[in-house]
C-alpha cells in the first residue's frame, strides 16, 4: 500500500471477500492517513447518484461539493459524464489534499457513465488528491493509459490479499488448533487463500465448513437470521434495505438492545466511522434477495418502514426509493407531498424525478404537491411551459395549506420570465387567510411581490411589499426564506435608488445564502451588489469582483442565466476599460454560449459590442445595434443613457437626423432623471460629445457645463468623463495645447478603467467633425 | 514645404532646431495629416502627431532619437487597436523630414534612417496583447428578429410568448436531434419569428376568446405566407422564409400553404411544426386552460408520420421526459 500510494491513484483489484476494504481500512488507520471514503451501492448505478454520494462523502472538507452536486447533476444531459466530473474536479478537487478512497466500485460496472465520470474526476483533479479504489476488476478503468502517465502504480491484486498456507496455520495455532501441513493445504486449495472464508473456518473450527463462497456467504446470513427473533428479523431485512444506519436509526425502527449485538457478532456489518454501520456488500445482497421472495404483504411493510426510519433521519432520497420500491403509489405520493419540495431545494432531483415517475397521472392529480414537484423539475430543465402547465393544474387542486409553496414557487418562475399576470397570483395570495399562518410563507410572498411590481415599473408598490416582507423577517425560520427575503428587498431598494438600503440588505442575503450553500441566492445578491458598485459607486474593481463570485456562485448552482449575466456585464466593464487581454479571454467564452436578445442581454452585451465595433471605426453598425432597442431598456435612466450612445455612434457615422433625434430623445428622459444620477451625467457628457461632432458647438458647451455641474459631486470616473468630454470641444476649436490636454484626459480616462472610451475617442474621425463644423459655422 | 523650418535645418544649434520644429508643429501636423489614409485621419492621429513632433523636437536637442522610437512603441500600445499607428508615426516622421530637408547622409539623415528601420521592425512584430478577434453574441440578425418580435408584442403578447417559447424548444429539440451550432442557432432564430406573419391577422382573431369559425382559420392561416413574405423583405434574415413559410405543412402533404410532403418539408420547419404544435397545446390560450404537458405529448404521438416527422416527435418525448 505505501508504494502503491506514491503515485496518484492505487488500484486495490480482487473478487470479493478478500478484505479489500479491509486492508484499505487497516492500512489508512495504520499510517493515520486523512481521508474521504465512498462506498458505492447500487442506489448509485447512475451517474447523477454516484456524484451526488461522492459529493455526500465529502462532507466537511468540501461541504460545498453537496450543495452543489444537484445542479451538476442537472448537466449529464447536456455535457455528459466527462464534461460534468471535468468542471466539478475544476470546482472542488483543485485544492484539495487528501486521500479519497473509492470502495465496492463494482456497483457501477454496468454503467459507462459512472466510470467515465470517475475516471475525468480522477483525471482532472489536483495532484495533491490521492485516489485508492477498491473494486474487482480494473477494466472498467484505463489502467494502460494510468500506467503510461505515471497516475498508477501496478494494481495490488488477490495474488497479494491471498491467506498462505502458513499464515493459515498460523492463524488456527492462535486460536489453539494445530492442522498438519496437508489440512493447512487443503483449506488454502478450498479457500484460494479467501480470507473471509478462513475467518469463517475459524469461527466454527470446521474445516468441511469452507465449501464455496456462495455457500459460505449464505450460512452466515442463514445463522444470523436464525439468531434472530421474528422482529428481530423484519429489523434485519429493514436495516439492510437501507444498506448504512446508525443508532437513531435503530431507535426510529425499535430495535431491541440485542439486535445490534447480534449483527456484530454475525458479521454481517462493520463499522463506518464509530457512529454508524454499513452491511457488507455479499450479505446485504443476499439478505435483499431474501426479502424479495417475502410475501408481497410483509415485504412492503418492511419497506415502507425503512422508508419512515429514512425519511425520519432526513435520507430523503433514499427514502423516495425504497417507497418506489414498496409499489403503493399512494404512499410514494404522500412522501413526496411531505418531503419533495426539501429534496428539491437540497438538489435530490434525480431520486424526486423517479419517485414522480413511478406515479400515475390519476395519482399525481391527488396529489397538488406532487404536480408542482412535477412542475418545478420542468422548470429547472428551463421547460417553462411544461412547467406552467403542472402548476396551474396544481394550484387549482391544492388543499389549504399545501397552496402557498405552489403559488410561491410558481410565482417566482413568473417573474423570472417577466411575466406580469404574476402579480394579479400573488395579490391574490395576499388576501387569503392561509397567508397569515405562517411567518415564512407570508415574508416569501411579500418579498417576490416586491420584485414583481419592480418589474412593473410600480415602485412604490415594490417598496411597501419589500417593508412588509422585512417586517416579517424576524419571524422566518427557514434560513433559505431568510435569504431570499433578504435578497429580494435589496434588489427592491436597488430599483427604488436606495444604494446603500440595497448594498446593506444584499450583503446580508450573500451571508445567509453562502451560510447554506444557496448559491442561486448567492449569485443574485451578487447581482444587487454588482449594480450597486457600477451605478452608485462607480467603483470597478467592486464590480469586477461581484462578477467573478457571480458567475463562481452561478456555477455552483448550475445556473446558466446567472453566468451569461456575469459574463455579459463582465465583457461590458472590460469593453468600456479597453483591456484587451481580459476581452481576448471572454471573446472565447461567448464564441461558445448561444446567446439570445434578451432584455439582459440587450442592455449588457450590445452597448459593449457597440464600443468595440467604433473602436474599427464602424460606427454605423454600432448605431445599429443600439438605435432599433433604446426605448426599450429597463428604465428612464438607461433609456437617456442609451439614445445619447445611439447619437454618439450617429453623428460619428455621419448620420445627422439620425443623431439629432437620438439627442433630442435622450434630452428629453435626462429631464425627468436626477440631474446628478451617474447614467444622466453620462448621458449628457456623451450629449455633449455628439452635438460636438455634429458642429453645435454652443450646445455642445452648454451640455458639458450641465454636466460638469452635475458630477461634481460624483465619483472620480464620472467627472474624468465629463473633464475628456470638455477636452474635447477644445482640441475641435484647435491649438496644440488641446491636443495635448485631450491626450493626458484620455489617459486620465484609462486609469479609471474607461480606457474603452478613450479609444472610442481616439478613433472619432477628423474629417467629418471638421465639415460638419465649417457648415455649421 | 515649410520654408522656415527647411533654414532652421543648416542651423549650427541643436537647440534653436529643436525649438523650430516645435515652432513649425502646426504645419508638420497638416502634412502628416494629408499624408494618411482617409481611415486613420483621427483624433487619435492628430494626438500622435502632436505627441511626435514634441519628441523629435527633444530627440533634436539631445541627440537621442532611441528616446522617440520607444516612444513610438509606447504608443503602439495605446493606439493600435484602433489605427495604424505606424503609418501615423510614419507620415510624422516623413513630414518632419521633408520640412527639414535633409542632406544625404548628414547625421540627422543617418538618425531618422534609424528611426524609420526600427518603426519598420516594431510594426512587423506581432502585438502581445490584441482584441483584434471581435466576437459579437448577438448581431444584427438578432437585432432585426427582436424589432420584429418587439412588433409581434404589440400585435398580441400571447403570440409573442409562444414565439419565445418555441424558439426554445426548436433549440432544445436541435440539440436533441445532434445538430451542429449554426444550425441550432439557425432553429432558434426560426422558431422565434415562425408566426411573424401574424401581424398582419386582425387582433380581434388573434385574441378571439373562442374557437375560430371557418373563414377566420382562412385569415388565419395566412400568416404562414404573410410571415414569409416579411422575413423575404429583409435580405439579412430572408433565409427564415422556408421555416417561416412552412411550419403548417403536414408530413402526409395535407398541409398548408405549399401541401409540401415528407422530407420536400424543410427540416427546419418539420422541427418548428413540432415545437409549434407542442407548445401551442401546453400553452395559454384565451378560450381553453393549458393542457397536460402528457396529454400534448399523446397528440404529438398520435399525429407522428401523418402531421408531424416522426424522428422529430421522438426528439420532442426525449427532450420533455428524459431527465439528463
Amino acid at each position: 500500500m505505501d508504494s502503491a500510494l506514491a503515485a496518484p491513484v492505487s488500484l486495490v483489484v480482487a473478487d470479493e471477500g478478500y478484505g479489500k476494504s479491509t486492508l484499505i481500512r487497516d492500512y489508512l488507520a495504520l499510517r493515520k492517513i486523512a481521508h474521504v471514503r465512498f462506498t458505492a451501492g447500487p442506489e448509485h448505478a447512475l451517474p447523477s447518484d454516484l456524484l451526488r454520494g461522492i459529493a455526500s462523502a465529502f462532507g466537511d472538507i468540501r461541504p460545498a461539493m453537496a450543495r452543489s452536486a444537484a445542479a451538476a447533476s442537472l448537466k449529464f444531459g447536456q455535457i455528459g459524464a466527462k464534461g460534468v466530473a471535468r468542471a466539478w474536479a475544476r470546482e472542488h478537487l483543485c485544492d484539495v489534499d487528501t486521500v479519497v478512497v473509492l470502495d465496492d466500485l463494482h456497483h457501477l460496472m454496468a454503467n459507462a457513465q459512472c466510470t467515465d465520470f470517475i475516471t475525468a474526476l480522477i483525471e482532472e483533479s489536483a495532484p495533491s488528491v490521492r485516489w485508492i479504489l477498491a473494486l474487482r476488476d480494473a477494466a472498467m478503468f484505463p489502467v494502460p493509459r494510468w500506467l503510461a502517465r505515471d497516475l498508477v502504480a501496478l494494481p495490488i491484486e488477490a495474488s497479494e490479499l491471498r491467506v498462505q498456507p502458513q499464515e493459515i496455520s498460523a492463524a488456527f495455532a492462535a486460536g489453539g488448533t494445530l492442522l498438519t501441513a496437508a489440512q493447512a493445504q487443503l483449506l488454502y486449495a478450498r479457500t484460494d487463500g479467501w480470507p473471509l472464508g478462513l475467518t469463517i473456518a475459524l469461527r466454527s473450527n470446521d474445516l468441511d465448513t469452507i465449501t464455496t463462497r456462495a455457500r459460505v456467504y449464505d450460512r452466515v446470513v442463514d445463522a444470523a437470521l436464525l439468531r434472530c427473533s421474528d422482529a428481530q428479523r423484519d429489523r434485519l431485512f429493514e436495516t439492510a434495505a437501507a444498506a448504512r444506519f446508525d443508532k437513531a436509526f435503530l431507535a426510529a425502527l425499535e430495535c431491541d438492545a440485542h439486535f445490534l449485538e447480534i449483527l456484530v457478532d454475525s458479521e454481517l456489518i462493520y463499522a463506518l466511522d464509530g457512529k454508524s454501520y454499513a452491511y457488507f456488500e455479499p450479505f446485504r445482497e443476499r439478505l435483499e434477495l431474501r426479502l424479495e421472495a417475502l410475501p408481497l404483504k410483509r415485504h412492503r411493510r418492511i419497506l415502507d418502514r425503512s422508508a419512515a426510519a429514512l425519511e425520519r433521519a432526513g435520507r430523503w432520497p433514499e427514502a423516495l426509493a425504497l417507497s418506489v420500491r414498496a409499489g403503493d403509489p399512494q404512499r410514494v405520493a404522500a412522501l413526496l407531498d411531505r418531503v419533495g419540495f426539501r429534496a428539491l431545494d437540497r438538489g435530490e432531483t434525480g431520486a424526486v424525478g423517479r419517485a414522480l415517475e413511478s406515479l400515475a397521472e390519476d395519482v399525481l392529480m391527488q396529489h397538488p404537491t406532487a404536480l408542482g414537484l412535477k412542475a418545478a423539475l420542468a422548470s429547472i430543465d428551463e421547460g417553462y411551459d411544461v412547467a406552467e402547465a403542472w402548476f396551474n393544474m396544481a394550484i387549482q387542486n391544492a388543499r389549504d395549506g399545501e397552496r402557498r409553496t405552489l403559488v410561491l414557487r410558481y410565482g417566482l418562475d413568473l417573474v423570472r420570465r417577466g411575466r406580469p399576470d404574476v402579480i394579479e397570483l400573488l395579490e391574490a395570495e395576499t388576501t387569503r387567510v392561509e397567508s397569515r399562518a405562517n411567518a415564512d410563507g407570508e415574508a416569501a410572498l411579500w418579498a417576490l411581490l416586491g420584485t414583481a411590481y419592480v418589474a412593473e415599473r410600480r415602485g412604490e408598490n415594490a417598496r411597501e411589499a419589500a417593508s412588509h416582507a422585512l417586517a416579517r423577517l424576524p419571524g422566518v425560520h427557514d434560513p433559505a426564506v431568510r435569504a431570499r427575503v433578504l435578497h429580494q428587498a435589496a434588489y427592491v431598494a436597488l430599483d427604488a435608488g436606495d444604494y446603500a438600503a440595497a448594498k446593506s440588505l444584499a450583503e446580508r442575503a450573500l451571508a445567509r445564502a453562502d451560510e447554506i450553500f444557496l448559491y442561486e441566492v448567492a449569485a443574485r445578491a451578487l447581482s444587487v451588489l454588482f449594480n450597486v458598485a457600477m451605478l452608485h459607486e462607480e467603483n470597478v474593481a467592486d464590480a469586477r469582483d461581484a462578477l467573478l463570485r457571480l458567475e463562481q456562485a452561478g456555477r455552483k448552482a448550475g445556473n446558466d442565466a446567472l453566468c451569461l449575466y456575469a459574463i455579459v456585464n463582465a465583457y461590458s466593464i472590460e469593453v468600456d476599460a479597453g483591456n484587451l487581454s481580459a476581452l481576448q479571454r471572454m471573446n472565447r467564452e461567448l464564441a461558445e454560449m448561444q446567446v439570445l436578445l434578451t432584455r439582459m442581454v440587450s442592455e449588457g452585451l450590445l452597448p459593449a459590442q457597440a464600443l468595440r465595433a467604433a473602436w474599427d471605426g464602424r460606427f454605423e453598425h454600432a448605431y445599429d445595434m443600439l438605435a432599433p432597442g433604446a426605448e426599450k431598456m429597463f428604465d428612464d435612466d438607461r433609456i437617456a443613457y442609451r439614445w445619447a450612445e445611439v447619437a454618439v455612434y450617429g453623428a460619428a457615422a455621419g448620420k445627422e437626423p439620425e443623431a439629432r433625434k437620438a439627442i433630442a430623445l435622450s434630452r428629453e428622459r435626462v429631464a425627468g432623471l436626477d440631474a446628478c444620477h451617474p447614467l444622466a451625467v453620462r448621458a449628457t457628457a456623451y450629449i455633449a460629445l455628439a452635438e460636438a461632432m455634429l458642429g453645435d458647438d454652443r450646445a455642445a458647451a452648454v451640455s458639458v457645463a450641465a454636466a460638469r455641474t452635475s458630477a461634481a459631486g460624483l465619483h472620480r470616473r464620472v467627472q474624468s468623463l465629463v473633464a475628456t468630454v470638455e477636452a474635447f470641444l477644445a482640441f475641435r476649436a484647435g491649438g496644440l495645447e488641446s491636443v495635448v490636454a485631450l491626450a493626458a484626459q484620455l489617459d486620465d480616462l484609462r486609469r479609471n478603467d474607461l480606457g474603452g472610451v478613450a479609444l472610442l475617442i481616439g478613433r472619432l474621425p477628423l474629417q467629418p467633425i471638421a465639415a460638419t463644423a465649417l457648415a455649421a459655422s | 514645404m515649410i520654408s522656415g523650418l527647411r533654414a532652421s535645418a543648416h542651423a549650427t544649434s541643436l537647440n534653436t532646431l529643436a525649438r523650430d520644429v516645435r515652432d513649425h508643429a502646426p504645419q508638420i501636423l497638416e502634412a502628416a495629416l494629408a499624408r494618411l489614409s482617409v481611415r486613420n485621419r483621427t483624433v487619435a492621429a492628430r494626438i500622435l502627431i502632436v505627441q511626435f513632433v514634441d519628441r523629435c523636437a527633444v530627440s533634436c536637442a539631445s541627440g537621442n532619437w532611441d528616446f522617440t522610437s520607444a516612444w513610438a512603441a509606447a504608443a503602439a500600445d495605446r493606439y493600435a487597436e484602433i489605427i495604424d499607428v505606424y503609418e501615423v508615426i510614419g507620415a510624422a516622421l516623413e513630414s518632419v523630414a521633408d520640412a527639414l530637408a535633409l542632406s544625404v547622409d548628414s547625421p540627422l539623415d543617418r538618425a531618422f534612417t534609424s528611426v524609420r528601420a526600427d518603426l519598420a521592425s516594431a510594426a512587423a512584430r506581432p502585438r502581445a496583447v490584441s482584441g483584434a478577434t471581435v466576437v459579437e453574441a448577438v448581431d444584427e440578425i438578432d437585432i432585426v428578429l427582436d424589432s420584429l418580435l418587439t412588433q409581434l408584442d404589440q400585435s398580441d403578447v400571447l403570440t409573442a410568448e409562444h414565439s419565445r417559447a418555441v424558439a426554445s424548444w426548436c433549440s432544445r429539440l436541435a440539440k436533441r436531434l445532434g445538430l451542429e451550432k449554426a444550425e441550432i442557432v439557425h432553429l432558434t432564430r426560426a422558431g422565434l419569428i415562425h408566426d411573424i406573419g401574424k401581424v398582419m391577422t386582425p387582433t380581434a382573431i388573434l385574441t378571439a376568446p373562442r374557437r375560430l369559425d371557418e373563414e377566420e382559420f382562412v385569415i388565419m392561416r395566412r400568416h404562414a405566407e404573410a410571415g414569409a413574405e416579411i422575413v423575404h423583405g429583409v435580405p439579412l434574415i430572408a433565409h427564415f422564409v422556408p421555416p417561416v413559410r412552412n411550419h403548417h405543412e403536414r408530413f402526409d402533404g395535407g398541409g398548408y400553404p405549399d401541401r409540401l410532403k415528407w422530407e420536400a418539408i424543410p427540416r427546419a420547419a418539420r422541427i418548428v411544426a413540432v415545437a409549434d404544435a407542442f407548445n401551442a397545446m401546453i400553452g395559454r390560450r384565451p378560450y381553453r386552460p393549458p393542457m397536460a404537458p402528457s396529454l400534448a405529448l399523446e397528440q404529438l404521438v398520435l399525429g407522428r408520420s401523418t402531421q408531424f416527422d416522426p424522428d422529430v416527435v421522438d426528439a420532442m418525448i426525449d427532450v420533455v421526459t428524459c431527465r439528463g
